[in-house]
């Protein structure tokens, strides 16, 4: 298995006036080179943290994280800034992530010109054309406002901005979820024909299962800041293991199988497994002794007691 | 432009402000008579053909005199907004970008400054440093930072954590790059009608002190001066004491409502 990043025990722990909460719990993850994996989980699950982490907005209090070959952990914001390029980041909201007082070509001029100080007028030139002609859009995009595009183009912008730096990781937040049904289906093929091309790898974080089982390879999902069951598309969606994933993918068909409750407080989670309060086929033991991950056959991992069987999965 | 221009208030208050403006203009190349000229055989004198708004109790020219008035008002609100814009967005920028134990300490000052009324302030100063035309600027400079400085600050708390700054930050951009060219043009157009609303304060700041003796002396043509010393024939010489009252709330009005214009267009884009 050829990793291009890898997070060992990652923990986050954000203080607030009310106490702290346990943002991410001994998180691990490994993106494969080359691959889509899919991160899904209800908000507040720690999506967005692990986001944050990985693109280093935000650090992590504890843990290793490898990137390419090389340990970036430590390292300050002046040694981190050549990796800076290789892991962009897709908000999910079009209309707030661009700054709506520059035009487009300033922006994608911008992000080379912070990279290459050297680099020619005329070259910076075409390459934002080019860039823009990637996602799908006129050149002549450059000279116009964000206040001038649609949703769907805004969003055709914000992934051009992250391209043009040439990256090896796209973290995808929730990319088309703020967008009209109509455009959400174009927005993941470019995504898909940008992969193929580049031989981008995508970290995909969605709460839309639909959107994640088309687009991804691998399926992770959350809960209350670990991961309870990673594994290849088609397992995760036929041989599905912990019963969170099942309610989860349930829910989305069928509205009467919602989990009862919410999510847990992560200022206060349960003992045992997090998920025990709202499991199904909880047993005492569940509330006692928290299960790690383990292996259900290669690459299908699981974090359960109980795992589903052939039966309980209907 | 053309939405500022649909404003009233706006639109009103650049058409005085264009008019004292042309009168500024005026006075640089030409004025009527010279300004300190006496001519004691014709004290108080109606407005007449010769003089168009009457002359003082030297028999000097006021409608010169107002004019080189206008000239000193202009010079310490500009000098007082552009300090105090400057001062204030660079004290307001970084403690507001970078927030925690620095902001606080700052803020703490500022606030401080805010407590003191602004006159009061001024004359603390020249009390210290005497008066005259560059410590009237100073001081007037130090009121005008913490109105800035508290704007800039809400400003940037509200921008930093925001998803296209976050972007910035993700595509390598320092914080310099962010503050100043992505967060800026964001709160530029609060500032500007901050700095007309600053400017309406520094004028009738600077006419206040005037009046008191603490501004500008005599015989510079201040319009605080002008009021202080026709105050004495106001029975005798109304017009006197009219000419430059009214310039000083035409000019405070003016920028006033230009800043009220600003604010309420650039408000409704939000």
């Amino acid at each position: 298995m050829d990793s291009l990043l890898k997070m060992e025990n990652i923990s986050k722990e954000y203080k607030t006036p009310y106490g702290r909460i346990k943002a991410l719990r001994e998180t691990s993850l490994e993106i494969e080179r080359g691959e889509i994996l899919g991160l899904v989980g209800e908000s507040g699950s720690g999506k967005s943290t692990l986001a944050n982490i990985i693109v280093r907005l935000i650090g992590s209090d504890g843990g290793r994280i490898v990137f390419n070959g090389e340990d970036i952990t430590g390292l300050s914001e002046r040694e981190f800034r050549k990796y800076r390029r290789e892991i962009q980041m897709v908000f999910q909201d079009p209309y707030s992530s661009i700054n709506p007082r520059k035009k487009i070509g300033y922006l994608l001029r911008e992000c080379l010109k912070i990279h290459d100080k050297h680099l020619s007028e005329d070259e910076a030139e075409r390459r934002v054309a080019e860039s823009l002609e990637e996602v799908g859009l006129d050149p002549s995009y450059a000279s116009r406002y964000p206040s001038n595009l649609s949703g769907g183009q805004r969003q055709r912008v914000a992934i051009a901005l992250s391209l043009i730096l040439r990256p090896r990781l796209i973290v995808l937040d929730e990319p088309v979820s703020a967008l009209d049904v109509s455009v959400e289906a174009q927005i993941l093929n470019l995504l898909m024909d940008l992969r193929e091309k580049h031989g981008l790898t995508y970290l995909f974080i969605s709460h839309d299962l639909n959107v994640v089982s088309y687009m991804a390879d691998r399926i992770a999902v959350m809960y209350l800041g670990s991961i309870v069951e990673i594994g290849r598309t088609e397992e995760i969606l036929g041989e599905m293991a912990h019963p969170y994933t099942k309610a989860l993918f349930k829910a989305s068909r069928d509205i009467s199988a919602t989990l009862s409750g919410e999510i847990p407080s992560p200022m206060n989670p349960p003992s045992g497994c997090p998920f025990n309060t709202r499991c199904a086929y909880r047993s005492e033991r569940c509330s006692l002794e928290c299960p790690e991950l383990r292996s259900l056959s290669e690459g299908h991992l699981v974090a359960c007691h109980y795992p589903l069987g052939e039966e309980e999965r209907k | 432009m053309a939405r500022y221009l649909k404003n009233l208030s706006f639109l009103i208050g650049v058409v005085i402000l264009s008019i004292m403006f042309a009168m500024l203009f005026i006075s640089f190349f030409h004025t009527p008579y010279d300004v300190t000229a006496m001519d004691l055989a014709h004290k108080l004198e109606r407005p007449s053909g010769e003089h168009l708004l009457g002359t003082d109790q030297f028999g000097r020219d006021i409608l010169s005199r107002v004019m080189k008035g206008i000239e000193v008002s202009f010079l310490i609100g500009l000098t007082a907004v552009a300090s105090g814009l400057l001062l204030g967005l660079a004290i307001g920028s970084v403690s507001g970008y970078f927030g925690g134990k620095l902001d606080e300490a700052v803020m703490k000052v500022i606030d401080t400054l805010m407590a003191f009324p602004g006159v009061l302030l001024a004359m603390m100063l020249i009390a210290v440093f005497g008066n005259g035309l560059l410590n009237t600027m100073t001081a007037l400079s130090v009121m005008a930072i913490p109105r800035f400085a508290r704007i800039a600050r809400s400003g940037y708390m509200e921008y930093r954590d925001s998803d296209f700054v976050k972007a910035e930050r993700i595509r390598g951009a320092g914080s310099f790059r962010i503050m100043y060219l992505h967060i800026l043009p964001n709160i530029m157009s609060e500032l500007v009608a901050t700095a007309s609303l600053s400017f309406a304060s520094a004028i009738m700041a600077e006419a206040g002190l005037s009046y008191l003796g603490l501004g500008m002396q005599p015989p510079s043509p201040s319009l605080g001066i002008m009021l202080s010393e026709a105050q004495d024939y106001m029975l005798r010489a109304p017009w006197y004491v009219l000419i430059p009252t009214v310039t000083i709330a035409l000019l405070v009005i003016a920028f006033n409502l230009i800043g009220d214009g600003l604010q309420e267009v650039s408000g409704g884009e939000r």
